[in-house]
């Protein structure tokens, strides 16, 4: 059985579909990012599975039961915010005992509790602190501290590190990650970072426009994406794109104005009933080389000290990044090399990526 | 043709010293970024730059005239904020005409359209000039509001974290056009930032400051592998630069919490030093190579695949060693690896003196 599931949920503000047709299926322990650009609905999806918003249409289970209609504090889930919202007048121990006293466990219990979590965040020297006197990577583990202390069914965090400046936002990520390894806690992780995605995720929900665009491993999203839209989403830079019309002769493709390639990979493009296509490739899969096929003019190099990262400009204005490891720099006009293997083709009108089974078929 | 040279700049805020003794020069033509954490000074400077704050003592020259008692408006620079200010009510066209309408300029009409058009071609913004700003995206009402900045003009822009209200994949776009727009302008880009990896990719040269002081100054690749001291060796670089406790003896380095030791003679940049009995060894995630033959052992303690290339966390005894190695390799948590140091690359600091033990 599954601990969360999301069944054709739909969710409107006036006129406006925020969210549409959502079905999620997430086990025991799993940790789920839903990832995507602002306004894609992420957070309207989490606040639903929270009830902190009422879906339009769809049901949500916790545990094989009906939540739907369930109040918030209803469903033993826990909300970890954004900004953390701790209590100022309070100690850090009265902050995560908080949840505790509401609930009347007894001291002793209460105690034991918040001292398991705080041994584990680390943070027992900060018991007696008030909030105002905390780091804000401590205000963090506390606000996480006072969601665990309940041992809630489900845990659901909205971007809980953006508030952070980029070295803690780092430190975090692991630390989350490792916790989460420790605690093996079913989460549900709302954010627009791809890298945060990425580095945490068992499984990446892509939203964009209120629809699910692809539910997948990090590889799957980053080497398998399902269309164009999650293929420029994930990775920093985004995939790169060549169109591609196929001139009818062998495998020749025709790309830019007036450029030609040919490849025996591209022969299954052949089969297809289309003639407009789209490359992608990463920009690792891309290579600097004398030997290589397409020309482009170097317009800008982005050194980060153990690699750069170029943008070429190919014939009619499409821009290509590439990465590369060398310690050399170049310039000016240059080939570049594909790596076919680890290329996607798009179908031009509906921009979806052509399957393996497509291609072996 | 605009260059800039801050000389012994001091500048307090009541009790505050937002600058001390600061001097840098930024060259004809360069895009120079001014990197530091929040509160370094690196806004007071540029608004000391601009004329829009008076310094309590030191020199500003632009082209090597000084601009003591020089209004703001006489100084031909342009300034772009981190938030765009567009007139709401205006066109595209008309938010970027505006400048040369006002009375300083009252330029012709005709004249105004020439340079409207070319600035927009080089921001690729030609298709939005009749549009509100309100219509527009992040990207483009930024672009909007240098083509306002750029329609004068100047030689010097001056540019305080113009891309961080942007999302990140509109940024790495930003990135590209920044870059090239400078290449194309010919102007001097004096551009401030805290976010490391826009300073590295942006900038011809880097200029370091913290709590006032400008701390290095030198090309990217040059602040990345030569930090001069602990503040540039950890500020820049992501994941954070691994720093490990040594301890020296005789013609031995100690890795006190790893338990290994490597003779001195493995460090040709140590030769002929004079060391401290302690030191910090600073080595890059990449900087660090898991290899079966690897003289420290340690065990896996997280993965993080980031697609492009894996962040590993390795814990030794007592520390947790970052590490960056390719996608392709595959390694799970708990497992036993042996680990060795790219030693030419290796960094070495004073942990008294927080300098590096390399000038």
């Amino acid at each position: 059985m599954e601990k969360v599931k999301v069944d054709n949920l739909y969710k409107s503000f006036g006129e406006v579909e925020a969210v549409k047709h959502i079905n999620l299926s997430i086990e025991e322990g799993q940790f789920v990012v839903i990832l995507g650009p602002s306004g894609c609905g992420k957070t309207t999806t989490l606040r639903m599975i929270a009830g902190l918003e009422q879906p339009t249409a769809g049901d949500i289970f916790v545990e094989g039961k009906k939540v739907t209609h369930l109040h918030a504090s209803k469903r033993d889930i826990a909300f970890v915010f954004q900004s953390f919202a701790l209590y100022p007048h309070m100690t850090v121990y009265q902050n995560i005992s908080f949840p505790l006293e509401a609930q009347r466990l007894s001291r002793p219990e209460i105690k034991e509790r918040v001292m398991n979590v705080v041994e584990f965040l680390g943070i027992e020297p900060l018991l007696s602190l008030k909030p105002k006197q905390l780091s804000s990577g401590d205000m963090q583990k506390v606000a996480l501290g006072r969601a665990m202390v309940r041992r809630p069914k489900v845990f659901l965090m909205d971007e809980p590190l953006s508030g952070l400046d980029a070295k803690l936002r780092e430190e975090m990520r692991a630390e989350l990650k490792r916790l989460h390894i420790e605690i093996n806690a079913t989460t549900i992780y709302v954010t627009h970072d791809q890298i945060e995605a990425m580095s945490m995720a068992d499984t990446i929900v892509v939203m964009n426009d209120g629809v699910i665009q692809q539910i997948g491993s990090p590889q799957q999203v980053y080497m398998e994406p399902e269309n164009i839209f999650v293929a420029n989403f994930i990775g920093s830079p985004g995939m790169n794109f060549l169109p591609l019309v196929y001139t009818g002769k062998n495998t020749l493709f025709r790309y830019g104005p007036d450029q030609e390639f040919s490849h025996p990979q591209l022969s299954f493009l052949t089969q297809i009933d289309q003639k407009e296509f789209i490359l992608g490739i990463r920009p690792e899969y891309v290579q600097i080389s004398p030997s290589g096929l397409m020309n482009g003019e170097i317009i800008s190099v982005e050194p980060l000290g153990y690699k750069n990262v170029y943008a070429v400009e190919l014939p009619g204005g499409i821009r290509f990044m590439v990465e590369d490891m060398r310690t050399e720099k170049y310039s000016g006009q240059v080939k570049l090399q594909i790596n076919w293997k680890k290329a996607c083709f798009f179908t031009k009108n509906d921009e979806l990526r052509i399957k393996w089974s497509q291609k072996n078929g | 043709m605009a260059d800039v040279r801050l000389e012994n700049i001091v500048k307090y805020f009541g009790r505050l010293c937002a600058l001390r003794e600061m001097s840098l020069q930024v060259r004809d033509g360069e895009f120079l970024i001014l990197l530091g954490p929040t509160g370094a000074g690196k806004t007071t400077t540029l608004r000391i730059v601009s004329g829009l704050e008076i310094p309590d003592r030191g020199e500003i020259y632009i082209n090597k005239q000084s601009m003591k008692g020089v209004q703001p408006r006489d100084r031909n620079c342009a300034f772009v904020f981190q938030t765009y200010v567009l007139y709401p009510h205006m066109s595209v066209y008309d938010n970027i005409a505006f400048p040369l309408r006002s009375k300083v300029w009252k330029m012709d009409e005709n004249d105004i359209a020439q340079r409207i058009d070319r600035i927009t071609s080089i921001l690729k913004i030609t298709h939005l000039l009749k549009r509100k700003p309100a219509t527009l995206s992040g990207g483009e009402q930024q672009r909007v509001a240098l083509g306002r900045a750029m329609v004068r003009e100047p030689q010097l822009f001056l540019m305080d974290e113009p891309l961080s209200n942007l999302d990140a994949k509109l940024r790495e776009g930003m990135r590209v056009e920044l870059k090239s727009i400078h290449k194309k302008l010919g102007a001097t880009f004096f551009f401030v930032t805290h976010d490391h990896v826009e300073a590295m990719t942006l900038g011809d040269r880097i200029a370091v400051l913290n709590q006032g002081s400008i701390i290095q100054v030198g090309a990217p690749e040059e602040i990345y592998s030569y930090p001069s001291s602990l503040f540039v060796a950890k500020f820049v670089g992501n994941p954070e630069i691994n720093l490990i406790k040594c301890e020296v003896d005789n013609n031995s380095l100690q890795l006190k919490n790893i338990g290994v030791s490597f003779p001195i003679t493995l460090f040709p940049q140590l030769k002929n030093k004079n060391l401290p009995q302690q030191i910090l060894l600073g080595l890059r995630p990449e900087e660090i190579i898991l290899t079966p033959r690897g003289s420290m052992k340690g065990e896996i303690y997280l993965v993080e695949d980031l697609g492009v290339d894996k962040i590993i966390r390795v814990k030794m005894n007592g520390m947790v060693l970052r590490i960056r190695i390719a996608c392709e390799e595959y390694f799970h948590v708990g497992e036993t690896v042996m680990l060795d140091v790219d030693t030419t690359k290796a960094k070495f600091f004073d942990p008294i003196t927080e300098k590096s033990l390399e000038r």
